[in-house]
């Protein structure tokens, strides 16, 4: 792992434990903690970019990305790539992955913990498109180029490329990944549940702008428990990741525009 | 002959989904299709591989394979249908 010098300031909500108390006969409703999600800025400093075989062009912005803050859009804009390989692809396990990716730690998590991360993507259409993924989630090592140790799951988009190609928003696990793939979908919101040193698993549903109702909804297992060691607990981390769709490369200049937003708790269920 | 079963109760709700993944023998794949939950039944895990010899292209017999075949079938037919 490369060094953090700089603490990151995370402003993602952490939900305490509570306890239960049940209602007597007063109709009193459960407890519930009301979440408002962080919009992601990769420019406010708490992000790392690691980006091995230069994808992203660092000369834009802040490392690659600018943040709209009126509108809660990230642009990130890539160098460019002459020749492809399934290592570009987020979703693939053939040749490791060496897609860039932007990472920081999540305050007090750990692989052992009960880590819930809920993201939502909302793709900008009006740029124009190229054969792209993108992952945000959760990670035990992100600046592994090994699948089986970086040990990622997350929220995932992809797009073909061509206009007439649908986006597809849904789960990545690992290097592997299932997505409601429709014309009509405008975001998708995705949760993703570790615990106890397993990757766990993850749901999806995506949804239309014009009705604002669901299209489609799935879900997809890791099958994973990443074996770090029994009782060692070591630190897992946001991550936000650029790669391919398939193995094709990059035209310099192309940009990702989205909308990512997140929030992640640390459960405890020791405290009841 | 054993039972397999379908985990598949709102067949109306399918939508195709984009997947891509690894098969059990490690190769992967990237597709849309259908995702059809097989469940094979603990205790009758067994029996089904007793009637099966990978070493025999003509294995499973007819009477397996169809029992097998039909279930899915049935299955991505009622989701089919749905759409």
């Amino acid at each position: 792992m490369s060094d953090i010098t700089t603490p990151p300031s995370c402003s993602d909500v952490v939900v305490p434990a509570h306890t239960c108390t049940p209602g007597g006969g007063g109709g009193a409703s459960g407890p519930v903690v009301p979440v408002t999600s962080e919009v992601v800025d990769l420019t406010d400093g708490s992000w790392t970019l690691y980006d091995p075989d230069g994808l992203i062009d660092t000369s834009y912005g802040t490392n690659g990305a600018t943040f709209d803050s009126g509108t809660g859009f990230t642009t990130i804009k890539m160098a460019g790539l002459a020749v492809g390989d399934f290592k570009y692809m987020i979703a693939a396990l053939n040749n490791g992955h060496f897609w860039p990716r932007w990472y920081r730690a999540i305050d007090g998590a750990d692989n052992l913990k009960t880590v819930q991360m809920t993201t939502e993507f909302v793709n900008d259409a009006t740029v124009t498109p190229w054969a792209r993924s993108i992952c945000l989630g959760v990670a035990n090592d992100p600046t592994s180029t090994d699948p089986n140790i970086m040990d990622g799951t997350g929220g995932f988009f992809r797009h073909g490329g061509s206009p007439s190609n649908a986006t597809q928003y849904g789960v990545w696990m690992i290097a592997s990944q299932t997505s409601g793939s429709n014309l009509a979908n405008s975001r998708g919101v995705a949760t993703v549940l570790r615990s106890r040193d397993s990757l766990g698993s993850g749901a999806f549903i995506t949804s239309r702008d014009d009705t604002g109702r669901a299209i489609a909804s799935g879900t997809r297992n890791s099958n994973f428990n990443a074996g770090i060691g029994a009782g060692d607990a070591v630190p897992v981390y946001h991550i936000l990741g650029i790669g391919t769709y398939g193995s094709g490369g990059i035209v310099a200049g192309s940009l990702v525009k989205m909308r990512f937003a997140q929030t992640s708790s640390i459960i405890d269920f020791t405290g009841a | 002959m054993p039972e397999i079963f379908i985990d598949f109760p709102e067949p109306d709700t399918a939508q195709p989904e984009a997947v891509s993944g690894q098969g059990v023998d490690g190769t992967s794949f990237d597709t849309e299709g259908f995702v059809i939950p097989v469940v094979v039944p603990l205790d009758q895990a067994q029996a089904w591989l007793d009637l099966y010899d990978p070493a025999n292209q003509y294995s499973p017999d007819a009477a397996t394979s169809r029992e097998i075949a039909r279930t899915v079938l049935d299955a991505l037919k009622a989701i089919v249908e749905a759409q």
